[in-house]
């Protein structure tokens, strides 16, 4: 086939049809920086909740009197778990320490104890890839049937609606990008089949001519792709305005900068034209079907 | 090269070819006449494949049209060179253009066609025209982009429907004579018209139609 006329057919509707292709790229460019958006704030939402069971600390309280030797073989257990990134004794009189210090003005509050009070407890401090709340709780469970554990401590709301609140912004996130999705690609399907329908009659000459499928459908893949390009770039270049404005916020709030989210948002530059084009072919086949003689 | 055995077409409720069966061998230049609407077109659709039998067996080249699958058709239509009774030119394209279009879709490229679009357009008269569009053409000029069209790609077979309709003594003979000249070089030709003058004294089969059937053939 010669490739060479089908730019040339291809571009020539461009430019015939150049308004209704400039909306087509300018409503997909503003999807596809939405879908931009989002994958950027799943992206922001996962960074931060990685982190979180390292912020999670869970206390184990230990039962008066248990011995040395099962409290080193507990810790030694707990070192060789995956899910532990690092677990601690805290013995009753360091606990005791502890209080003692913050208390500090009010400590006469414990002074006249003549027995601590505080149990031995381990310090329990979790490794990021534990964020599996099921892992999570089996875990809890597994802890808590030790026999000389007294009681197990852990920030267990908190990171139930934490989980819970990720998993709905996820999956309401998923389904809205979903609808986008489907929204640009009718978007093109809607826009070749108008540029398909003015050139009808051309097209039936061509069938009758002997042209292929693939001689009548290239222009039009042409065109999807290079409106999808066009829109991605538009994508690209919003997103660019708003990496340049978190570049400032950076600077300014140690929290955006902890989230790291600016190579992850460069990649898109690239990665939007890109989808687009990809979009912009899926619509031009699906508008165009299948050619019947 | 083209066979119709007992090949019916019915549009809706017209029926427009009634059991047609004639034969038609490599290298002839037939005549199809008959009245307006005796299915002189319907007859050249159906071996382009445009319509297809709704009875009988028609078979062209190597293609039996009743089962001729979709991708085959294209394939079929670049055997066949055709003047189609109202031209079918795209206006929006220059007659250089037009004219290379069959050649095109065989994948040409623009070195590669050039010659045969300017030698096409010289045969038909109409060099100095190459930048013209369609629109601004007489009809006796559209008449002949489309014959050089119908030729460019050198088919096995060139089917004319109607072709001089739109043309003056003088111009209607240079066609002929170009018809026959492709015919000399091994095309097989088959025209459709009610000018009888196109046909007698040619010493050629003349197929004639009225209302659907094929009442007669002879050599006139
Ligand atoms: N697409 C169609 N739908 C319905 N009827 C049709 C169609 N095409 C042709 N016909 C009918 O079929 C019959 C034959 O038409 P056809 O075009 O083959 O005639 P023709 O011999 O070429 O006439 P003319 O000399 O006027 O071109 C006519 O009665 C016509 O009305
Ligand atoms: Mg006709």
């Amino acid at each position: 086939m010669s490739t060479g006329y089908s730019f040339r057919f291809a571009f020539e509707s461009l430019k015939k049809d150049f308004w209704i292709n400039v909306i087509a790229a300018l409503s997909a460019g503003v999807g596809l920086f939405l879908v931009a958006i989002l994958s950027i704030t799943f992206y922001s939402i996962n960074s931060v909740t990685k982190k979180l069971p390292e912020k999670f600390t869970i206390i184990l309280y230990l039962k008066d009197n248990t011995p040395a030797d099962e409290i080193n073989k507990l810790l030694t257990d707990l070192k060789n778990n995956s899910m532990v990134k690092s677990a601690r004794l805290i013995t009753k009189d360091s606990a005791l320490n502890e209080l003692k210090k913050r208390l500090k003005d009010s400590s006469f509050l414990v002074e006249g104890l003549d027995e601590n009070p505080l149990p031995d407890s381990v310090e329990i401090r979790l490794s990021s890839e534990a964020v599996e709340k099921a892992l999570l709780k089996d875990f809890i469970k597994e802890l808590r049937s030790i026999s000389y554990v007294d009681d197990v401590d852990y920030g267990e709301e908190l990171m139930e609606s934490i989980v819970m609140i990720k998993k709905t912004v996820e999956t309401s996130g998923i389904a809205f990008m979903a609808v986008i999705l489907t929204g640009i690609v009718f978007n093109f399907y809607t826009t070749i089949k108008i540029l398909f329908y003015r050139r009808k009659e051309e097209i039936e000459t061509f069938k009758l001519l002997g042209a292929s499928g693939g001689f009548i459908r290239a222009p039009f893949l042409i065109e999807g792709s290079a409106i999808g390009i066009a829109g991605g770039l538009v994508a690209s270049f919003m997103l660019f305005g708003l990496t340049q404005v978190f570049g400032l916020l950076s600077q300014r709030l140690p929290f955006i900068a902890s989230l790291n989210i600016q190579p992850y948002m460069l990649s898109f530059l690239i990665i939007l034209p890109l989808s687009g084009a990809l979009l912009g072919v899926a619509g031009a086949f699906l508008s165009i079907g299948r050619i019947r003689y | 090269m083209i066979h119709f055995e007992g090949v019916s077409k019915i549009y809706e409720k017209q029926l427009a070819l009634k059991e047609i069966t004639l034969s038609i061998e490599k290298g002839e230049l037939v005549f199809v006449t008959g009245p307006s609407g005796a299915g002189k077109t319907t007859l050249l659709k159906l071996i382009y494949a445009h319509e297809r039998p709704d009875k009988g067996r028609l078979v062209v080249g190597d293609y039996d049209l009743s089962v001729i699958t979709q991708k085959e058709i294209p394939l079929l239509r670049r055997m066949i060179g055709i003047v189609f009774q109202d031209f079918r030119l795209i206006d929006t394209k220059t007659v250089f253009e037009n004219v290379a279009m069959p050649l095109r879709i065989r994948g040409l490229s623009d070195r590669d066609l050039k010659d045969f679009v300017f030698d096409s357009l010289r045969l038909v008269n109409l060099r100095h025209k190459i930048e013209a569009y369609p629109p601004t053409l007489s009809g006796g000029e559209q008449q002949r982009v489309a014959i050089a069209r119908a030729i460019v790609a050198e088919p096995q077979i060139l089917l004319a429907d109607e072709p001089t309709g739109n043309l003056d003594p003088e111009n209607t003979k240079a066609i002929m004579d170009i018809f026959k000249e492709i015919n000399a070089r091994g095309t097989t030709v088959v025209i459709a018209t009610h000018n009888p003058d196109l046909y007698t004294h040619s010493g050629r089969r003349v197929f004639k139609l009225q209302e659907g059937s094929l009442t007669g053939v002879e050599v006139l």
